[in-house]
């Protein structure tokens, strides 16, 4: 199938992609066939033999009109809206026709279906097949199988393409049941929050060309150290939550990203700054640029594999 | 499938086709069924019909119950009707019966296809019965509905058309499958039987019966329908002449005549010829006979026997020839059949005429023997008779004598005579009631000829027929059936007596049509027959041109068997060999596939047309309503941005913008990407 049918964003239905065979109500059309010839050959019926032969062209027939439905058919994965796991979401399929009325053509994803109808006037149909997602990271979407029985029912045909744009799912967002453990030395350290705007100083910095003089904290010349410069209380308080993968060492993977997940959205929300960092990339947002989407796709995308290869490769360095 | 999610009154909708279908049908199945079933199978169509169309929903218990009393009652109707159960009658009344109660108990989709294909059973069954150019064009339009039902039961959505636009699908293609049918129909090759078929019972049955009771063909006469058409290669024999022999009747036990044991018995072998079977008379073009070759076209009989004039001479493969100078089938004729004959009528050479002249062996000196046996004692009165009748040792002067005594005697002939259930016939019906036809008189005559031991048999068949002026064929119909006598002298060998001719002459020289019309008792079972109106000129001329029709019909499509197939390919495709076959069937594919894709092009064409011009519609009355009249020379697109360049309020930009889009959608497509 992948040899026949490989991976790509549109596929235009041609001979080899599209499969035809006799549908099971086909068969048994055919079996009456056979019945109907038997008892024109026993009873010598010219006109049971022209039945059976009228049907059996109708059969012919309809194998070509079932055929020319889904024959030419252009068929493309659109981008797809993410969802957070446990959600549902859609799948996008824009279907391309070109010379043909196409009737009732059936798109089947997972076991999910959405039905197709042309009408004269549409040169091109937008479809969404509804799935419901489960976990985080890319939809796993088997191929999309797009058949018809239209005229008769007789026949099918049908195919299966891999042409579905991938559906990022989040994570589930969940509220962290763990206090985190920064939090509480933070709580007993010296790094109390300031209300902007105050003069206090809180925390002290190496010195940098162009800081006013006044900042500078003299005491710490007089005492033959590099020069530090006094940080006032207003600027720190815009540090920003950094939420880090490894805040919570000790839990599995997809809850340590659903509470990720959950603490992006609270900040977000809350119009705060934050700091995403996961093993293998950091995301600052700021209320002027936020971030989230990306965040949340990174989170979406976050590969365990992928970002263990790159701590033990740090570790290595 | 597709229709999960339709509502459940759309799909009911789609079992309409098929109640249409049945109703059909049921016409043509009622003249071999009998009328209770179909009457039964219309009440329960046309309830379930008005259950969809007034989209009535009955309670569910309330339906099953109704269907369960339906299906106990009909079953016992069934068992009740048809006393045997073994002929194609019951079975085909079963299948309609079922089909009909599926149609009402039917609630889900996928029962569709059940119910269509047991529909087109019953149409083919139809053909079982009934193989007229009617029967014919009732089953096409069967199998356009057919259609319809499949193409509404897989759309997915319902476009509420008219009616009549959807029968333009199934109509397309239906007419475009018509080149691959014919040439199916032609090449397909024509086998023997398989196996032994069931036959369908006595009700059906057309013609001669292999008994004869007082009684039979009086039946018979009341009844319009074909039972053989003939064309003459040269000019018709006198009509006096048409006596159309199809079985001899020479076993006489309990006041029933029968065929006897061994002309019956004669075990159909597919080998064809074997050491038993009397070898076919065949009259060789150097006899310098004259001879008068014919095609009898026998409608349906069901019945083995063929009908011919005496003597005649065939070779066609489907012929057996029996000790009688009789034809017959191997199989009964559940179809119509074409048989060529030629009619001897001069016989040249002495040694050629038949057995009469040869000396006779041991097996047919017994057979005469036993055609001369009547029980004496019946018939007290008739033994007396024929004391004055007999001239010993000259069988041709005591016939003569016996004719003769006929004339004088105030024989009636009438259709509807007394009924004679004593045993001894011949007595009552020669000496008190002296009232009859065909077969008293045949039955009598045979009865004295016997007693006189001048060895002589009853012989069924028909006499006379219509010859249509149109085009020379002879029609016989069932209402002229007749039964004559034979006798046999040494001298002559069997000759043709008719006694009837000697009460009812007019019978013989010009037909039943002619001069039983108006007598009690004639075409009673044909109340619809064209022929009652014979006498109105436009009509009988009408009725004459359908004869004509229906001899095409049954010439051409339904007695295409082996020979004529033959016959036909090796005309039409110079020789019979596979690949002119095949070339042939290649053409014909062509010949179905290529209109019916032009058809569905052009159709689409057109609707994108209406698409395109619905657009351009649209837009431009839009643009007429903010006051935009495009200049000429001037694009959609500009006049549509002359219009936005305009102070507007942001919706109508939106809406011409958008209509601008769809019409360059629908003009620059497949472009778009």
């Amino acid at each position: 199938m992948t040899r026949r049918i490989p991976r790509a964003s549109t596929v235009t239905l041609d001979q080899r992609r599209l499969f035809i065979f006799p549908s099971g109500a086909g068969m048994g059309f055919l079996v009456l066939l056979l019945l109907l010839l038997l008892i024109a050959i026993n009873y010598q019926n010219n006109l049971i033999y022209g039945l059976v032969f009228l049907l059996a062209t109708v059969f012919v027939i309809t194998i070509h009109l079932t055929f020319a439905n889904l024959h030419g058919l252009t068929i493309r994965g659109t981008a797809n809206e993410c969802v957070f796991s446990g959600e549902s979401g859609s799948i996008n399929f824009d279907i391309e026709t070109n010379t043909r009325a196409r009737s009732s053509i059936t798109l089947r994803l997972d076991g999910n279906a959405a039905l197709l109808d042309f009408a004269a006037s549409d040169a091109r149909v937008s479809i969404a097949v509804g799935v419901t997602t489960r976990q985080r990271g890319q939809f796993p979407a088997n191929r999309l199988l797009v058949e018809t029985r239209y005229p008769l029912g007789l026949v099918r045909c049908w195919t299966w393409l891999d042409v579905a744009a991938p559906l990022w799912v989040y994570p589930k967002s969940m509220p962290t049941t763990i206090a985190l453990q920064r939090d509480l030395t933070d709580t007993q350290g010296t790094s109390p929050r300031f209300a902007p705007g105050g003069e206090d100083i809180h925390n002290f910095r190496e010195y940098r060309h162009g800081d006013a003089l006044r900042d500078v904290h003299w005491p710490s010349v007089a005492r033959g150290g590099a020069p530090e410069i006094r940080v006032r209380g207003d600027q720190v308080s815009e540090s920003p939550d950094i939420i880090d993968f490894e805040d919570y060492p000790n839990t599995d993977i997809e809850t340590r990203l659903s509470w990720l997940c959950f603490r992006v959205l609270n900040a977000s929300a809350a119009e705060r700054r934050f700091l995403l960092k996961l093993p293998n990339r950091e995301i600052v947002s700021t209320p002027q640029q936020d971030m989230r989407p990306e965040a949340l796709m990174a989170l979406a995308q976050f590969d365990q594999s992928e970002a263990s290869e790159i701590s033990s490769a740090e570790r290595v360095t | 499938m597709n229709a999960v999610n339709a509502p459940p009154f759309w799909i009911a909708r789609r079992f309409l086709p098929i109640a249409a279908m049945q109703m059909l049908l049921l016409p043509g199945l009622s003249q071999s069924l009998g009328w209770p079933i179909p009457l039964l199978v219309l009440s329960v169509i046309a309830w379930r019909a008005w259950l969809i169309l007034t989209s009535t929903k009955k309670p569910k218990n309330i339906q099953k119950l109704w269907i369960n009393t339906l299906v106990v009652c009909s079953l016992l109707l069934w068992w009740w009707w048809f006393p045997s159960k073994l002929t194609l009658e019951p079975a085909v009344g079963l299948l309609l019966l079922g089909t009909a109660l599926k149609l009402a108990e039917a609630r889900h989709f996928r029962e569709i296809y059940v119910l269509i294909y047991s529909t087109i059973a019953l149409a083919a069954s139809l053909f079982l019965f009934d193989q007229s150019i009617w029967a014919s064009l009732t089953v096409v339009v069967v199998v356009i509905l057919v259609l319809l039902a499949l193409i509404e039961a897989n759309t997915s959505i319902d476009h509420n058309k008219p009616f009549i636009q959807k029968l333009i699908y199934p109509v397309v293609m239906a007419t475009a499958a018509i080149p691959l049918t014919l040439a199916w129909f032609l090449i397909f090759p024509r086998v023997a039987p398989l196996w032994a078929i069931p036959v369908v019972g006595d009700s059906v049955k057309m013609g001669m019966s292999d008994t004869l009771k007082p009684g039979d063909v009086a039946k018979l006469s009341q009844d319009a329908s074909v039972a053989f058409r003939v064309e003459f290669a040269g000019e018709p024999p006198p009509y006096d002449q048409l006596y159309w022999r199809g079985i001899t009747l020479g076993d006489f036990d309990n006041g029933i005549w029968r065929q006897h044991d061994h002309l019956r018995n004669r075990r159909p072998s597919s080998t064809g010829s074997t050491s038993s079977q009397p070898s076919k008379p065949t009259f060789k073009a150097e006899d310098a006979s004259v001879f008068n070759n014919y095609t009898v076209l026998q409608t349906a009989s069901q019945r083995p026997w063929l009908y011919h004039l005496h003597p005649s001479v065939t070779s066609d493969d489907h012929t057996i020839f029996v000790a009688d100078n009789t034809y017959k089938t191997r199989w009964p004729i559940t179809s119509d059949l074409a048989t060529q004959y030629s009619y001897v009528i001069e016989v040249a050479t002495s040694e050629a005429t038949s057995t009469s002249r040869q000396t006779l062996n041991t097996a047919e000196r017994r057979q005469l023997h036993l055609e001369s046996a009547f029980p004496m004692s019946l018939n007290p009165r008739a033994a007396m008779l024929i004391e004055q009748l007999l001239v010993p040792d000259e069988p041709l002067t005591t016939v003569q004598r016996t004719l003769d005594w006929y004339r004088g005697q105030p024989f009636v002939y009438t259709l509807q005579p007394e009924v004679i259930a004593e045993s001894n016939f011949v007595d009552r019906f020669l000496f008190d009631t002296q009232s009859g036809f065909c077969e008293h008189f045949a039955y009598s005559f045979v009865a004295l000829m016997r007693l006189m031991n001048i060895p002589s048999r009853i012989v069924g068949g028909y006499m006379g027929g219509e010859v249509n002026p149109l085009n020379g064929t002879v029609t016989v119909r069932e209402l002229d059936a007749h039964a004559w006598a034979e006798v046999w002298t040494d001298a002559t060998g069997w000759i043709r007596i008719d006694p009837t001719s000697t009460v009812a002459p007019e019978r013989i020289e010009r037909g039943s049509l002619e001069s039983l019309q108006g007598t009690a008792g004639f075409l009673n079972a044909s109340p619809l027959s064209l022929l009652h109106l014979r006498n109105w000129q436009w009509i009988n001329r009408l009725r004459l041109e359908l004869d004509v029709i229906n001899y095409r019909w049954q010439s051409s499509v339904m007695s295409y068997k082996q020979a004529q197939q033959t016959a036909f390919l090796s005309r039409l495709l110079g020789s019979i060999s596979a690949t002119r076959i095949l070339l042939f069937l290649g053409a014909a594919i062509t010949a179905t596939l290529l209109p019916l894709f032009f058809f569905l092009a052009i159709k689409y064409a057109y609707k994108r047309r209406g698409a395109k011009a619905r657009a351009h519609t649209r837009l431009t009355r839009t643009l007429k309503a903010h006051g935009v009249m495009r200049s000429p020379g001037e694009t959609m697109r500009q006049a549509v941005t002359r219009a936005i360049s305009q102070p507007l309020p942001t919706n109508s930009r939106e809406k011409l913008l958008s209509e601008l889009r769809r019409l360059e959608q629908e003009w620059y497509r497949p472009s778009a990407t």
